[in-house]
């Protein structure tokens, strides 16, 4: 019924029939034969590991062909391959961040954003302290407004490890961008901080200190400003940029007639700067036609103020019938009645009388200019003049 | 010098049981070995095929004509090499006690080497199992293991394999548990751990601790978004079913076209793949590179679409033309897309916070390994072990079981089986499997049976079954089996004159039957709706009488085996499985 030859072979080995000498033949056999499989084992794993060992290399030698592809489809404006030839670049060497970098900076450059971050923070784990990884987190991060982590990875970058030479100048390059960026996000305390760092540690070049001084106008902070652009005449007093700026933060500070002076020079050295230009016109109008200018006669000072006074109404006249209609126009209106009352006073002789007359004008001006400003829009040319020539003299903001 | 010699003999007077704990290590080592060389040896012809940026010619030429030489191969050597390689290792474990032919292992290396390199989209894991399956088979023959012990070393080589093949240790063992050897409880566990142990230290020893898959970790952001998961489950059950649905039908179509054409098949599946290889190159062989792109959110919507719909014609070409290779990375592969998808989706459209579509694709990978493999616990931790996150388990178990209960519901026979079963191979159902204890249909039944042709006469029947005591026959001809019929049929005819009738009309035509590895339980209980016999039939090919078991046969069997007795008795081989 049973199949003995079957039964008696699946327990043969334990047979207490077999005889003591063909067991011990059998354990002999056995013996030999796992002694063989284990050095045959070795063996094969040595073989495993040098075949392993050339493949790897094989696979390194095609990553690197991949990454210079990607570096090549990169600066030729190909995007989209570059990012798959660094992806194989990544695939065939997963270990080399030069690689993954590199992907992630192309994934950036595609607006891959999300997975540009990903790649970049798992860099970061084994590196964190990488200045190139928190400035590539940084800019991710810039780019989608988050203000907190952009100034986290930004000031990470700052105080980071550097690799390569001309750290410093790096370092400031970072700053500067972080900079930039603050004061795109109305951080403007928090950029003048930075700024202020950037300031102390700036070597001695025109091209540096000019820069910084750019940057104070763009804060806000003339007086710093003044005081770069001022050090990179020194350093190269043919520097157009920089005496423009001087002009610009003289301008700033109100000190026009240093600003005409610079403004001036500035033009000269570089006849094609509009900005310049622009800026010494307005200088040249606020200096023509402030009426508050010591020593000039009591007609030339009537005539000024007349002609401040005049522009200044027929702006606010100009206003009021563009929008009486659709806007409450009262304030406007006031201050119209208010100008026509004081017409008769301009007479030179009333200033003669009366000096003080000039700075109420001046001032009458100085508020339809302002009025006028927040009803039709921002004032130019010889308004602009207006506002400024008031505010030299006193006039509140 | 001799003392010790002889002391150590005396120690290695090795029982079975230490010669098995040394080869279990061995036979780990050496699969992990071949896994390793496995995978190396693809990727190098690979890049030796198609170098380091193909052209159109290449990706058209390559896979036809390499196909046209491992076609040869396969059906001229390495018939058993073709496909996955998973499901002839479990056949040999359940059908045939753990056997595989020596050449097995070398032939689905050379093929499943030649065949994924060349571009076909197939794994390399299923490949993997078998090749270590096949040489823990051969091992056991060399040491004249018991039948018993060469079976178990099967799924011990299986799991080592598949340890090293996916890195993934933990979900090794569970795989030759739940899918190899279908009992979650079986006793062969420790021996499957110390092998994947085993297996999993020498791999990362030779090819570093890096997981295949570099995922961010991601977080379940939301608890709604569970509501997303089970949507990409259910998506993954329907993937799943298209998948299993069309390998299927594709492999029956050509498994019906003439025999002579079949060295061909593969060369057939190797033109359409080298066509698709143009639109498609990320489709080429494993492709893990696309599923990593994936798993990190980097590649877009239609991408991953239509390399969902890409990768599933290419494997199901390249599986069903017969090619060698696994479905195990195909399956990742979709689910990694397919999830993917869904991913973005979500991401774009849930009006609740969602996690990175790369989360979704993470699970994704678990639900079509689900679906398509059905083994759902293997899936979770082989995700979980794969990509090191512990925070998508909860989605990746309600995902899973959604798929596996989709593809269960409208595919009740697991691919592996069903591709089995198309090759005439039918495993025993899971509640007869690999009990080791129990006793089985073959160890009860008699070889020794009366058969009756099933075209002889009441009168010839009434012959034969004259000189023989039983109540029923078997009905049959030369171990063919037609049905079976009782002696009262016979009597009740030839009374009634009919001594030159044939018998045909009183043949019992579908009368219970087991297969020989069935439990003795089934076979009592199968007995019982008989008129006392009961039929055993070849699992391989069905209507193949094995034996029989009668009553007489059950008492024979009881009285031999009563306890103290022991002598020639399969209870003397099953107390040994139970010591292990």
């Amino acid at each position: 019924m049973i199949d003995s030859g079957q039964a008696a072979g699946s327990f043969s080995r334990h047979s207490t029939l077999v005889s003591e000498e063909d067991s011990s033949r059998a354990l002999d056999r056995d013996l030999f034969l796992l002694t063989f499989l284990i050095l045959v084992t070795v063996a094969l794993f040595f073989f495993t590991r040098t075949i392993a060992a050339r493949e790897q290399r094989m696979e390194v030698d095609i990553a690197a062909f991949w990454y210079a592809q990607g570096e090549r489809l990169l600066s030729s404006g190909s995007t989209t391959q570059a990012i798959d030839a660094f992806r194989k670049a990544v695939a065939g060497e997963r270990e080399n961040r030069k690689y993954a970098f590199a992907l992630a900076n192309a994934l950036a450059a595609g607006n891959h954003d999300q997975e540009a971050m990903q790649t970049i923070l798992r860099l970061r784990e084994f590196d964190p302290e990488n200045a190139d990884i928190n400035l590539a987190l940084a800019r991710l991060a810039a780019k989608h407004n988050d203000l907190s982590e952009t100034i986290h990875y930004y000031e990470n970058a700052i105080y980071g490890r550097w690799a390569g030479t001309e750290v410093d100048q790096r370092r400031r390059e970072v700053r500067i961008e972080l900079i930039q960026f603050l004061m795109a996000h109305q951080q403007r305390a928090r950029a003048l901080s930075e700024l202020l760092i950037l300031d102390a540690e700036l070597p001695r070049t025109a091209e540096a200190h000019e820069k910084a001084g750019e940057l104070f106008l763009q804060v806000r902070d003339a007086q710093h400003a003044l005081n770069d652009f001022s050090e990179a005449i020194k350093l190269d007093n043919h520097n157009a940029s920089a005496l423009a700026g001087v002009g610009e933060a003289s301008f700033d500070l109100g000190d026009y007639v240093k600003a005409q002076r610079y403004l001036e020079a500035a033009v000269l050295q570089s006849p094609e700067s509009e900005p310049a230009k622009q800026l010494l016109s307005t200088v040249k109008i606020i200096l023509s036609t402030d009426p508050l200018t010591p020593n000039i006669s009591l007609k030339e000072r009537q005539q000024r103020l007349l002609r401040i006074y005049t522009q200044a109404l027929q702006r606010l006249e100009s206003c009021l019938a563009q929008f009486s209609k659709n806007r409450d126009t009262g304030s406007l209106q006031k201050l119209e009645s208010e100008a026509v009352a004081l017409r008769p006073k301009l007479e030179i002789q009333s200033l003669r009388r009366n000096p003080d007359l000039v700075r109420s004008g001046l001032d009458l001006a100085y508020r339809m200019e302002r009025a006028t400003s927040d009803t039709c829009g921002e004032p130019s040319g010889l308004d602009q003049a207006v506002i400024l020539i008031a505010r030299r003299h006193g006039a509140q903001q | 010098m001799n003392l010790s010699v002889s002391s150590l003999a005396a120690w290695l007077r090795l029982s079975e049981d230490r010669i098995f704990l040394v080869l279990t290590i061995v036979v780990g080592v050496l699969a992990a070995l071949c896994a390793v060389l496995f995978t190396l040896a693809i990727k190098a012809t690979t890049v030796l095929l198609f170098g380091v940026s193909p052209s159109v010619l290449r990706f058209l030429l390559v896979p036809s004509l390499i196909s046209l030489g491992t076609g040869f191969l396969l059906v001229r050597f390495f018939p058993e090499a073709v496909g996955s390689g998973v499901p002839q290792t479990e056949a040999a474990f359940h059908l045939q006690q753990g056997q595989i032919p020596g050449r097995v292992a070398f032939g689905k290396f050379l093929t499943g080497v030649l065949c994924i390199g060349s571009g076909h989209s197939m794994g390399r894991e299923g490949p993997s199992v078998q090749i270590g399956a096949g040489l823990a088979s051969s091992v056991g023959r060399l040491f004249r293991l018991s039948p018993t012990r060469a079976q178990s070393l099967v799924p011990v080589a299986a799991a080592a394999a598949l340890s090293a093949a996916f890195n993934t240790p933990i979900a090794a063992v569970l795989f030759a548990l739940e899918e190899i050897i279908g009992d979650m409880n079986a006793k062969l566990i420790g021996s499957t751990v110390v092998a994947s142990v085993t297996a999993v230290i020498v791999e990362r020893s030779i090819l570093g601790s890096s997981p295949i898959f570099h995922v961010p970790q991601y977080r379940f952001v939301h608890p709604a978004e569970l509501i997303a998961y089970a949507a990409l489950g259910l998506v993954g059950g329907i993937v799943s079913l298209a998948f299993s649905t069309s390998l299927l039908k594709l492999r029956a179509v050509f498994l019906r076209l003439p025999a002579r054409t079949k060295m061909f098949q593969p060369a057939i599946g190797g033109v359409i793949i080298g066509v698709l290889l143009i639109f498609f190159p990320q489709v080429l062989g494993v492709g893990y590179e696309y599923v990593d792109q994936a798993l990190n959110g980097g590649l877009l919507l239609h991408t991953m679409f239509a390399l969902c719909l890409a990768k599933l014609v290419a494997t199901v070409i390249s599986y069903s033309s017969g090619n060698a290779g696994g479905i195990f990375a195909p399956s990742l592969y979709l689910g990694a897309m397919a999830g993917g998808v869904i991913g973005v989706l979500v991401h774009r459209f849930a009006p609740f916070p969602t996690g990175n579509p790369g989360a979704y694709a993470m699970v994704g990978m678990g639900t079509l390994f689900a679906g398509i493999i059905r083994a759902p616990m293997t899936s979770v931790l082989m995700i979980f072990e794969l990509t090191d996150n512990y925070q998508v388990l909860v989605p990746l178990m309600v995902a899973n079981m959604i798929s596996f209960w989709i593809s269960k519901e409208y595919q009740p026979k697991p691919l592996y089986h069903a591709l089995l079963e198309q090759d005439r191979l039918y495993l025993p159902e899971v509640g007869a499997r690999m009990t080791t204890s129990a006793w089985r249909a073959r160890d009860i039944m008699s070889r020794d049976y009366i058969s009756i042709p099933p075209e002889s006469t009441f009168k010839r029947a009434l012959e034969i079954v004259s000189q023989h005591p039983e109540r029923c026959f078997l009905v049959g001809n030369d171990g063919s089996f037609s049905g079976i019929i009782t002696r009262d049929a016979i009597d009740q005819a030839t009374r009634s004159g009919l001594t030159e009738t044939p018998i045909t009309d009183s043949i019992i035509r579908n009368p219970a039957y087991v297969y020989p590895d069935q439990v003795i339980g089934i076979a009592l209980e199968r007995l019982g709706k008989n008129p006392g016999l009961l039929p055993v039939l070849a699992r391989g090919e069905p209507r193949t009488i094995e034996g029989v078991i009668t009553s007489r046969t059950v008492i024979q069997f009881m009285e031999n085996n009563q306890p103290g007795r022991g002598g020639d008795s399969p209870n003397i081989r099953t107390t040994t499985v139970e010591n292990h």
